[in-house]
């Protein structure tokens, strides 16, 4: 629904709403292709506006002058037409399914918002900008990025791409105690893996409680854990009962819950 | 016979409610030529290779519920000057042949 009050609008919502339009008008030109033998298309387009900006200190608004209106700023637009392997080449790379938008990310708004303006729009974005490109975030956002929420998101981006993967429980005894033994894939990922070389990033929690392991909501110790394969001492007291709930954490960023049955 | 050089022909009238057209539309309604006039009598065939449109439009930026925005827009509907007078904004197109590069 269209709201009849002259309301400000952000310049990415107005180019997003232009471009909108011109593929629309575009597309009705490519219909009309297949009954002409010649149409005509829109190369450039240069548009000069009457508006009044506005800033509130973190983004800049405009308003559209309106009849009566003095004093109105003159804005213009030059919209040029690129081919789509130019497209190809200036536009970034949609989010992958192994990747995780910036908003999804437990940031901070104030925090997230220094980082887009950076650029950063997700979570490979961030590894990739401070770990193959050794940039300084504090630095070059005046010590507004904390830098210890950032070691757990590039963690979570990391895990993300290695998500763990159970394939096999079995049972044994072995030396007087009852092993539950999973099998599976990425169970259990070295620290250097998940923890970050930086010097400067630091996790909110120690990766040396992982992985760590409840059954029935009772502690279990892991006996080994490694990559494909995770062995816990199970108390046999508390597998009495046909249903079972166990309960993994690997590490701060990949938890997950089973019910075993005998 | 003058040679018919009109390069607006499928001008729609505006809607009822509103003097401006969705910005799509507007669009259409100059980018739509005849690719070649030819006049039978003198022989004379215009084709047309480039037009470079300038000239004033209204404009009304709309903002919806989930904040898109629509942009509806005409050429001047009102030349006489009033006490409230539209705002005119400015546009300038370059329109080419399309070859289907």
């Amino acid at each position: 629904m269209v709201n009849s009050t002259n309301q400000s609008w952000n310049l990415k919502a107005f180019l997003d709403s232009l471009i909108f339009e011109l593929d629309k008008a575009q597309d009705t030109l490519s219909v009309k292709g297949l009954n002409r033998k010649l149409t005509y298309m829109v190369k450039d387009m240069n548009l000069e506006l009457q508006l009044f900006p506005e800033f509130d200190g973190d983004t800049v608004r405009f308003t559209t002058a309106k009849p009566g209106d003095v004093g109105a700023s003159k804005i213009c637009f030059q919209l040029g037409s690129i081919r789509d392997t130019q497209i190809h080449e200036v536009t970034r790379e949609p989010i992958t399914r192994d990747d995780k938008a910036l908003e999804d990310l437990n940031i901070p708004a104030p925090q997230q918002k220094e980082l887009e303006k950076l650029g950063i729009k997700s979570a490979k974005d961030l590894e990739r900008t401070i770990k193959d490109r050794n940039i300084d975030i504090s630095k070059v956002t005046d010590k507004k990025v904390d830098y210890g929420n950032l070691a757990d998101v590039l963690n979570q981006s990391r895990r993300l791409q290695f998500p763990p993967k159970v394939s096999q429980a079995s049972l044994a005894q072995a030396q007087g105690k009852t092993v539950l033994t999973l099998q599976g894939e990425n169970l259990a990922l070295s620290q250097p893996f998940l923890s970050p070389t930086d010097a400067n990033l630091a996790t909110a929690q120690s990766l040396n409680d992982f992985p760590a392991a409840v059954l029935n909501d009772r502690p279990v110790q892991v006996l080994s854990a490694s990559p494909t394969e995770l062995q816990l001492a199970i108390d046999s007291d508390t597998l009495q009962g046909s249903s079972h709930r166990l309960q993994v954490a690997l590490d701060p960023y990949a938890v997950f819950t089973m019910n075993l049955q005998p | 016979m003058t040679p018919n050089l009109d390069l607006f022909p499928n001008l729609t009238e505006p809607n009822n409610d509103s003097p401006l057209n969705p910005f799509n539309q507007f669009i259409d309604q100059l980018t739509d030529y005849e690719p070649q006039i030819h006049d039978p009598e003198t022989g004379f065939t215009l084709t047309l290779e480039q037009i470079t449109v300038g000239m004033p439009i209204e404009l009304q930026i709309s903002v919806t519920d989930d904040n898109s925005l629509t942009l509806s827009s005409s050429a001047p509907t009102q030349t006489t000057e009033t006490t409230i007078f539209p705002v005119f904004h400015r546009m300038t197109l370059q329109i080419v042949p399309d070859h289907g590069q």
